[in-house]
């Protein structure tokens, strides 16, 4: 299902700059210079290298679960925001609009985001006064791959707003789940779930600004908000010693909110 | 498993989860898995402790088809007599006493588990293989019915007195004077040796295996003997090996002239018996006297060790019989015409008497003192080919004397542990002074040096005169050394020498500074046994005219308490006095009862009363 939604998105993407191409190629077109003087070319290719900040906001929400002689194991989140890097790279081409002061730009990008740590409380037991409270953690990680369209307005000769929209898939990782409980003596013991990346539908939506710097280079900077989607832990298991039984379920977050400060250095070829 | 009830949990449910953090966190478990008494802290080789658990169900609803997991497989589950069944099933708040059956190590916690529902115990499991299997220790004591046999054995630490020894004796002939001369212990499987003063002196022989408890006498009873013993006879040592056992000593014959060495031996732990040296196979030119004093095996080889007189010259010669193949067959390996000679030894009336015996691995020794035309002087007869060739280590030409040495010398025990062999005694030193003296080997008995003696050693507090070392026991790299010396208050105290690394160094753990603080007359050790780092030391003591058996011991490296002395829960009940130790063993891997003094001891003018145990 998500893979479907990703191939439509993506023909949804190239047949929309298929045709502003094809019009494109069809109307007389308003050259514009850049800061330069020059003559924009029709296209460009372009390889940019991304870098940025993210402040990532896992979602909030609790979960529960009943095994084995009605054992509930009831999982509260206390993820807070929490910020990681970003870097990657864009490749694409762009081209001006014809009779408008409009340039397309379109490609693929690729980010990798830091790892970051999710927190939360849990409770195990038949009932809330025979529960044994625990607290967990564990590292979520993000990349992304995205179909990017980005527009860009050259009415200023140094300043290029733009605006952007990102379509693709993300690759969410949940990792290195530990809990542990403060209490002594007898303790109902809490499951440990296996590491999981999952692939998950992922779209971005930003605005910025660039800057010509040179005639093969530009420097953009601006705001981007991403939902990279479902992540979930594998299947866990209840173990003690040489005793092993399966917890089938699983910890998860339906989404994982990111706010990034994007920088992109534009080289154009 | 239920099928998987997966939804979230909306804000009000938050809101309580949020409260329920900032309260205190008290201790919260679906079960109470608690200690339902003391847990066991050791264990021996092939035997098994007890440890319970209360298990107590805290919610509210039933809880059923829980198992206990976790523990290693040496570890199993008691659901019979009332205990916990397998799997538990507990209505609410119902409690079950959990039994587990610990028959090795472990170092672990367990848990009880249905599925992914588990609750661990509140206290885990450490229990370490102790160093020892099982020790006993053997003498003689009288009651108000005649003097019995004493018999104190442990298996966990505890010493306990079984019953056993006591309502098996055979019913005929009557025992009315009964001593345990030695004991010994190879696993679970423990003898004890002695003779009876009845009428006439007869021999016996209890054994127990792996009911501990359980003592029974296949040696004692009419026809239990050589067909010819009709007396005087004893046992005087015993030494077992696996199944192999001996017990060596000596009787009188049929019309009483004769004294012969005498093996009672057994290939199946004690169960049934054969004399394979008897009146049938005396020593060469056996004359009258004869005795076997000092018995040891060691896998197939055993050694019985003792003199014998000659009818020709009247010389006692040292009398050495072996067999390398688990008691097949036994031959001489020192007597007149065999074996190694004593240097100086005399033509007529001469002497020479192997007291003790100890083998391990190939290597034996043999101890005891021999005259040289001038003294007795102290002998060690060694072998390092399991038998196969003897010579002696220590003798008027080998090996020098002890310091100051000037007369009777003499060993009285020995003891091997591989390569490793030491040897007390005593001797009389140019002062006068009757000294003790221990000689040590590291190379299977080839060569000796005395590591105690009169300049050599540690210092014995107080010391007057007359020490002894009575008996020797070595392990691994830690001896023992146990005997008698006079202090400057003119009493006999016990003394107890320890070393830790293979008789380099020895201290004195126990002497005339931390002898039973009741003691008045005398005290001694008349055995010491060890076994890896544990090790007992056992003799006599008498407080106000009454003899008290002692005990001390060190478990497994601990430092030494007495166990068994005139504290009245330590002895039997129905003890009057002349309670003594004479032979001890520690088999192989404990809890000491602790010592407990009565304060209320002033002098002798409280006298001990047996029916007072407080």
């Amino acid at each position: 299902m998500f893979f479907h939604r990703i191939q439509s998105f993506t023909w949804l993407i190239l047949s929309t700059c298929l045709a502003a191409s094809t019009s494109w190629a069809h109307t007389s077109s308003t050259q514009t210079k850049n800061v330069f003087g020059q003559h924009l070319q029709r296209y460009h290719y372009i390889l940019a290298p991304v870098g940025g900040y993210v402040w990532l906001n896992p979602t909030d929400e609790d979960q529960h679960f009943t095994g084995t002689d009605q054992d509930q194991f009831i999982y509260n989140s206390h993820a807070t925001t929490q910020h990681a890097g970003l870097g990657g790279l864009f490749a694409g081409i762009e081209w001006q609009i014809p009779n408008t002061s409009l340039i397309n730009r379109f490609g693929l990008e690729y980010d990798y985001v830091g790892s970051i740590k999710v927190k939360g409380t849990s409770k195990i037991g038949v009932e809330p006064a025979t529960a044994t409270p625990y607290t967990y953690q564990y590292n979520e990680q993000n990349q992304q791959i995205l179909a990017v369209a980005k527009i860009l307005m050259m009415a200023d000769q140094y300043y290029h707003p733009y605006a952007m929209l990102g379509l693709g898939a993300a690759f969410n990782r949940l990792s290195n789940f530990t809990t542990s409980t403060s209490q002594q003596g007898s303790i109902n013991i809490a499951p440990i779930f296996n590491s999981n990346t999952e692939a998950a539908f992922t779209y971005s939506l930003g605005l910025g600004i660039e800057l010509d710097v040179s005639r093969i280079l530009s420097i953009g900077i601006g705001y981007r908000f991403s939902d990279f989607g479902h992540s979930t832990f594998d299947d866990g298991q209840v173990s003690f010693n040489n005793y092993h039984a399966e917890f089938p379920f699983s910890l998860k977050n339906d989404h994982a909110y990111a706010n990034q400060i994007i920088m992109d250095f534009n080289f154009f070829i | 498993m239920t099928k998987p009830s997966h939804f979230k949990i909306r804000p009000l449910y938050q809101a309580l989860a949020l409260i329920a953090l900032v309260q205190p966190v008290y201790a919260s478990q679906n079960f109470l898995i608690q200690p339902n008494g003391p847990l066991p802290t050791s264990v021996t080789t092939g035997g098994s402790v007890t440890a319970n658990y209360t298990v107590t169900n805290l919610t509210n609803s039933a809880r059923n088809g829980y198992n206990v997991v976790g523990l290693p497989n040496t570890v199993t589950q008691n659901a019979s007599g009332g205990n916990c069944p397998a799997p538990i099933n507990l209505v609410a708040h119902a409690s079950c006493n959990l039994q587990l059956i610990i028959s090795g190590p472990v170092k672990s916690n367990f848990a009880l588990c249905h599925g992914t529902s588990c609750t661990t115990a509140t206290t885990p499991l450490n229990v370490t293989l102790s160093s020892f299997s099982r020790m006993v220790a053997g003498g003689t004591y009288c009651s108000n019915s005649g003097c019995l046999p004493l018999l104190a054995q442990t298996s966990s630490g505890t010493w306990s007195y079984p019953t056993s020894i006591l309502t098996n004796l055979p019913s005929s002939p009557g025992f009315s004077n009964a001593n345990i001369r030695s004991a010994s212990c190879s696993g679970e499987l423990c003898i004890v040796a002695g003779y009876d003063n009845a009428s006439s002196t007869t021999p016996f022989i209890a054994v127990s295996t792996s009911n501990a408890n359980n003592w029974v006498y296949p040696v004692g009873g009419d026809g239990t003997w050589p067909i010819d013993l009709t007396g005087n006879a004893q046992f005087t040592s015993a030494s077992c090996s696996g199944t192999l056992c001996i017990v060596v000593g000596q009787y009188f014959g049929i019309g009483g002239f004769q004294q012969f060495p005498v093996i009672a031996q057994s290939t199946n732990s004690g169960t049934t018996w054969t004399y394979p040296i008897d009146s049938t196979t005396p020593p060469p030119n056996l004359f009258i006297n004869s005795r076997l004093n000092g018995a040891s095996c060691s896998g197939n080889l055993c050694i019985a060790a003792g003199t014998y007189e000659d009818n020709t010259n009247a010389n006692f010669y040292a009398l050495l019989e072996q067999t390398t193949n688990g008691g097949s067959s036994w031959s001489n390996a020192i007597d007149r015409f065999n074996g190694p000679t004593l240097s100086n030894y005399g033509s007529f009336g001469a002497y020479a008497e192997f007291f003790s015996a100890s083998c391990s691995g190939l290597v034996c020794a043999a101890a005891g003192q021999y005259n040289n035309n001038i003294t007795n002087i102290p002998m060690v007869a060694v072998t390092q080919d399991g038998g196969s060739s003897w010579n002696y280590a220590i003798d008027d030409t080998h090996t020098a004397k002890p310091s100051l040495f000037s007369i009777n010398g003499g060993f009285t025990s020995t003891s091997c542990s591989g390569n490793l062999c030491i040897a007390g005694g005593t001797y009389i030193d140019t002062n006068a002074h009757q000294q003790a003296m221990l000689a040590r080997s590291t190379d299977g008995g080839i060569t000796w040096t005395y590591v105690i003696d009169a300049t050599t050693g540690p210092s014995l507090s107080n010391y007057l005169s007359s020490a002894a070392f009575y008996s020797v026991s070595c392990s691994g790299t830690v001896c023992a050394a146990g005997g008698v010396y006079t202090n400057t208050n003119s009493t006999p105290v016990p003394m107890l020498a320890q070393s830790t690394d293979s008789g380099a160094t020895w201290t004195y753990v126990i002497d005339s500074n931390n002898a039973p603080s009741h003691l008045t007359d005398f005290g001694q050790f008349n055995s010491v046994s060890c076994a890896s780092n544990t090790c007992i030391a056992a003799g006599t003591f008498m407080v106000c005219g009454i003899q008290f058996p002692l005990l001390a011991q060190s478990i497994d490296g601990g430092s030494w308490t007495y166990a068994i002395s005139d504290n009245a829960a330590t002895i039997p009940s129905n003890l009057t006095g002349s309670g003594v130790f004479n032979g001890s063993s520690v088999g192989s891997t404990s809890s000491l009862m602790p010592l407990t003094f009565k304060s209320q001891y002033k002098g002798c003018a409280k006298v001990f009363n047996t029916n007072d145990k407080s």
